[in-house]
């Protein structure tokens, strides 16, 4: 009997020789059809005897390339068309809405010769770009990608970038934002009420600025940066005080790789990430102490110049280490309109750099790091904004709007998962701005509506992001909960959204489905069937709300009420300030206390037994300096840190007890054991408890994969651990890539775990 | 003897899910639609904190869960 059908295969299925592996088995089969790729994956279809459709299907599902991955395979019966052979076809051509918006790129070696050739016409000319290079995503205000529609409208090509322009031979062959010195935008200088035009003499006058040790604010790609002299502490500490920036370390750009190997221990791998196309912020060990730059922090964050101008600076005499931080106060999104950036800098900067170029969004600077299982990306923004991250198998238009710290959101269009840059904190007002800018942008380059969209918001009722996403006008709604986002995130980066496997989600704060504060999660399930948990820390409190997260001895408060005897804590070696008894006051009257299994709340609670007992600065710096501190110790045996997989009534509530853990690090302590061998024992307390948990799980609920994700994962030193436990388990560990293991990655989980919501 | 009350919707999926999950351990409930019953969607935010999230279980007055393993339909206004 004949048969006829259309068939879908969705996941990493194109550039893996799928087509022609298809074509090779419709043929085998006698089978006569096409196969093409479509926008999601490929499409197939075949016609023959149902047999041969049949075998055709079973090795479709069986024998498929290796290194494709597939994540569904949708099989539909279809009309006959009287094919008489097997074709592979070319693709159709998708209307504009799915193309993909290029990152901005950093300037190309060619580029640079001619930047340097006193012969060239763009000699000394800080917008030099060809098609290999330049801005893109930071200049386009709509699609299709063409100069009228990007901020480079504002200036007509002269003959010669005209010419060029449209000559195929040329690398500037439609590139859109060409431009030379005649027909193109310029730097200035503004200092004072002094205004220095040309580009080389303004550039230069900022270098010796920089060199005479002031502030000079420059306008970069994605935003503007604030500027000074990294080795001068002055210069850094000035910056810190005019910026209200406490302790968070300041990223640095220097000169060359020659210099970043004199101030960091560069691995080759942190040294491709470093020269990569993105040009991240990359986090490695500092070899010098730059005093101010990263108090308290072993590691320094470094980049290589990415625009002509930087280069040009450099060249210039600028210093060959500069920090580079984000022009903003702390915590605001960075600056990237000139006016708005005079009002928000004048008091921080002595000097503006301004570039006559508008800057259509902000993207601010990525930051990463080398991890055991390949790059980390800590911060996801210029370079890799808004590339697509994952194919998700849905149709319809989806939107996930994060969670409220370090927001970056996604959008869903034709089932790819575009990424945007990072947003920030949505506590101010500006972020919130930027967060509902950043929505309205998206949606219009992509030509989507609202109100055709499903909207993923958290599943924290208090959230702004989950207040705002209800007033978006959307077509329907859909809640997710924090951690399994998180653990999504990464299966939908490694198109394993079918995959059955054991989740540890570890971070700070998240909504739970109890309604109290989560943070300790472990999960078994897909994305695609949905993730039950399994166990959980076990339960603290959490005194007085989020105020615990910003001082380390009232999170502690709530995890040492757990332990059977409370020790003195306000005599040495603990030295604990008056805060840690107004908290134990606070809890003993219930006043704003959570229930929590927060692991991010007890690595402050170990941080502060062993000597961080004064608030933090910036969001997870207790943690950071716990982790810097286990570094200056050997591996040491693990603290017990048991876990308990529950039985009967309470099969399914699995429970890692702190107690016997929290106990060992107070005695230790006590007995004084040197505190950086009690922090590394705390790490490897956290490591062996990962490993019990995902080998148990495994084998009792048949996965294979454990993944790891939530911003305790950022901790290189856990990982470290982790690795070595695993190293010849047959369970294996999977990680982020794509998307930050913080709060950055939680918006493409939402939009994993959303994309397989029952359509309504 | 706990009371136990499911806030949900008719079409929400998840809200089946529950609704099964509570049948199948033989648990009584008492369910409320929240999109046809105004009185109940305004008992449901009062008791969750503005939770517009369905389904949410409460026991003895208490929210004790939101979601059906991460995933919940939101109800408008």
């Amino acid at each position: 009997m004949a048969n006829a059908c259309s068939v879908r295969v969705r996941g990493v299925v194109q550039g893996v020789g799928f087509r022609p592996f298809v074509y090779r088995i419709a043929r085998e089969n006698s089978l006569a059809g096409w196969v093409l790729n479509a926008g999601d994956g490929v499409e197939i279809h075949v016609e023959g005897s149902e047999g041969s459709v049949d075998l055709f299907l079973r090795e479709l599902f069986a024998d498929a390339p290796a290194a494709s991955s597939i994540t569904a395979i949708d099989v539909a019966p279809a009309e006959h068309t009287g094919a008489q052979d097997f074709s592979i076809r070319a693709s159709p051509s998708v209307a504009s809405p799915t193309t993909r918006i290029s990152p901005d790129l950093p300037v190309c070696p060619r580029c640079l010769a001619e930047l340097a050739d006193p012969g060239d016409p763009r000699f000394g000319y800080p917008y030099i770009n060809c098609t290999d290079c330049g801005p893109r995503y930071s200049i386009i205000e709509k699609l299709p990608y063409d100069r009228a529609n990007t901020t480079m409208a504002a200036w007509p090509m002269d003959e010669r970038c005209a010419e060029e322009y449209a000559d195929a031979t040329s690398r500037r062959f439609h590139a859109q934002p060409i431009a030379c010195p005649t027909c193109g935008p310029h730097y200035l200088l503004e200092t004072g009420g002094e205004v220095v035009r040309g580009d080389a003499r303004a550039i230069e006058r900022a270098a010796a600025l920089l060199r005479d040790g002031e502030i000079v604010a420059i306008k970069g790609l994605g935003g503007y940066h604030l500027a000074c002299d990294a080795r001068r502490g002055s210069a850094v500490q000035a910056l810190r005080e005019r910026k209200f920036r406490k302790e968070k370390p300041f990223a640095l750009m220097v000169r060359s790789l020659e210099v970043a190997r004199e101030l960091a221990d560069l691995s080759p791998n942190a040294e491709l990430l470093l020269t990569s196309q993105a040009r991240p912020i990359v986090l490695a060990r500092a070899r010098v102490t730059l005093p101010g730059v990263a108090p308290d922090n072993g590691e320094l964050g470094l980049m290589l110049p990415y625009t002509p101008l930087h280069h040009m600076l450099f060249s210039a005499g600028a210093p060959e280490a500069l920090v580079m931080t984000s022009a903003n106060r702390s915590s605001e999104p960075i600056a990237y309109e000139d006016d708005d950036a005079r009002e928000h800098l004048t008091g921080i900067a002595d000097a503006f750099l301004v570039g006559e170029r508008p800057i259509a969004r902000r993207v601010e600077d990525s930051v990463a790091r080398v991890g055991l299982w390949g790059p980390v990306i800590l911060r996801r923004s210029r370079g890799y904004a808004p590339g697509a991250v994952a194919a998700l198998p849905t149709s319809r238009p989806l939107l996930a709007v994060g969670a409220d710290l370090k927001n970056a959101i996604t959008l869903v269009v034709d089932g790819q998962a575009f990424v945007s840059q990072h947003i920030g904190d949505l506590e101010s007002w500006d972020a919130l701005r930027a967060w509902q800018e950043t929505i309205r942008d998206l949606l219009s380059m992509y030509q989507v509506r609202a109100d055709e969209l499903l909207v993923v918001h958290d599943a924290h009722p208090e959230y702004r992001s989950t207040a705002h996403a209800n007033e978006l006008g959307a077509r329907a709604h859909l809640a997710v909960q924090h951690h399994r986002a998180h653990i999504a995130s990464v299966l939908a980066e490694h198109a394993l959204l079918e995959e059955r496997v054991v989740g540890v989600s570890f971070d700070g704060t998240g909504y739970g489905d109890d309604a109290t504060i989560w943070g300790g999660e472990v999960f078994v399930g897909s994305v695609a069937g949905g993730f039950e948990r399994v166990a959980h820390l076990r339960q603290a409190d959490l005194v007085g709300g989020d105020a615990a997260a910003r001082h380390p001895v009232q999170a502690a408060a709530g995890f040492l009420r757990q332990l059977h005897v409370l020790p003195a804590l306000t005599s040495p070696p603990f030295d604990f300030p008056r805060r840690f008894g107004q908290a134990l006051r606070l809890h003993e009257s219930r006043t704003r206390t959570f229930r929590t299994t927060s692991v991010g709340r007890l690595f402050d609670t170990a941080a502060a037994l062993l000597g961080f007992t004064r608030p933090i600065t910036f969001e997870g710096q207790a943690a950071i300096w716990l982790e810097q501190l286990a570094r200056e110790s050997g591996p040491v045996a693990a603290y017990p840190f048991p876990f308990v997989d529950g039985e009967g009534e309470r099969q399914g509530e699995g429970e890692l007890d702190f107690r016997p853990l929290l106990v060992h690090v107070i005695e230790d302590r006590r007995r004084g054991r040197p505190v950086s061998e009690i922090a590394r024992g705390f790490h490897s307390a956290i490591a062996a408890a990962v490993r019990d948990v995902a080998q148990h799980l495994c084998e009792s609920r048949d996965a294979r994969w454990v993944v790891l994700s939530g911003g305790v994962f950022q901790n290189a030193l856990l990982l470290e651990e982790i690795a070595a436990l695993f190293e010849h388990a047959s369970v294996r560990v999977l990680t982020n890539h794509a998307v930050p293991p913080n709060d950055g990655g939680i918006s493409l989980g939402q939009a994993a775990l959303a994309a397989f919501a029952p359509a309504d | 003897m706990t009371t136990r009350e499911l806030f949900g919707t008719a079409s929400c999926p998840y809200t089946r899910d529950l609704r099964e999950w509570l049948e199948m351990r033989r648990l009584d409930f008492t369910e409320y639609d929240v999109e046809a019953d105004a009185q109940a969607r305004e008992r449901l935010r009062a008791i969750a904190a503005g939770q517009r999230m369905v389904p949410v279980l409460v026991e003895d007055g208490k929210v004790t869960r939101v979601g059906w393993q991460g995933r919940g339909c939101v109800v408008g206004d």
